[in-house]
């Protein structure tokens, strides 16, 4: 039984990474990429680590999967935030098809330009 | 808040008075003082300690549906050739105003189906949102209101 759960998981969470992985390459600008990548990726974790805790069932592995699940679910927002900022910020185009667009572009509160 | 910490203590008491202070023992120990907390209550009607749990209960049930939604019609896009659906930045009202509660409302977000939060305005009102699937203004700020910050903001405030 406890296989099959095991497997279960593991193939979910594999299957979370091909998603961010495919997303990646067939969706058309930054933004919509880093969404795919952002949440896909956490669920592909969650999985691979969810597998990870039913195959070795113990006390300590139970609670250093907890701990990472809570911190990487904390981490993957942040991080796809701030680059998906950046590159608004650096002037990355948007996708010709987007239809409104609320955030008017700033310039860069540096002088210096991001790319020399 | 205090009564979180009465919970904390009748958990370690229940682990005492067994003589055996283990995971298990401590956690059937939060359990009872739960049970104790949420039944014993000076007004009419639910005790706010047992809503207080109640709502964190509703809200990580929302975000784990959220994900799994998100991830589903993720994949309905990424599979289905073409990509079907006109992308858009909004500006979201927020009615979160401390920096915990921003915070949280960014992150919850970008959890949601479709949406990933920018930016945050200077003046910390207007959360700017990249929706990734095609929906009208209104729509979008019913969706965020009533299935993200309503909830979040019950449990904290």
């Amino acid at each position: 039984m406890r296989e099959y759960i095991t497997a279960f998981f593991l193939v979910f969470g594999t299957l979370g990474m091909l998603l961010a992985g495919l997303g990646m390459v067939r969706l058309p600008d930054l933004f919509m990429r880093m969404q795919a990548t952002a949440k896909a990726a956490t669920i592909g974790l969650g999985g691979l680590l969810g597998g990870a805790m039913v195959a070795m069932w113990s006390r300590s592995v139970v609670a250093l999967v907890l701990l990472t699940l809570i911190f990487t679910f904390a981490i993957i927002p942040v991080a796809a935030q701030l680059i998906a900022r950046a590159a608004f910020r650096m002037g990355v185009p948007l996708w010709e098809r987007t239809r409104e667009n609320d955030l008017i572009r700033k310039k860069p509160s540096r002088t210096r330009p991001f790319i020399d | 808040m205090s009564t979180f910490l009465w919970n904390l203590v009748l958990a370690f008491l229940w682990a005492v008075m067994l003589d055996d202070i283990t995971p298990t023992n401590l956690a059937i120990g939060f359990g009872v003082g739960l049970l104790l907390l949420g039944f014993s209550t000076s007004q009419h009607g639910a005790s706010p300690y047992a809503m207080k749990w109640l709502c964190v209960g509703h809200l990580l049930a929302l975000i784990l549906w959220n994900v799994l939604s998100a991830n589903w019609r993720l994949a309905h896009e990424i599979m289905t050739p073409g990509v079907n659906n006109q992308p858009a930045i909004y500006a979201y009202e927020m009615e979160a105003r401390t920096d915990m509660e921003v915070t949280l409302l960014a992150l919850i977000v970008t959890f949601s189906p479709g949406t990933m939060g920018l930016e945050v305005s200077p003046d910390g009102r207007l959360l700017y949102v990249h929706v990734m699937f095609t929906t009208t203004r209104e729509r979008f700020t019913r969706d965020i209101r009533e299935h993200v910050e309503r909830p979040l903001l019950k449990v904290l405030r």
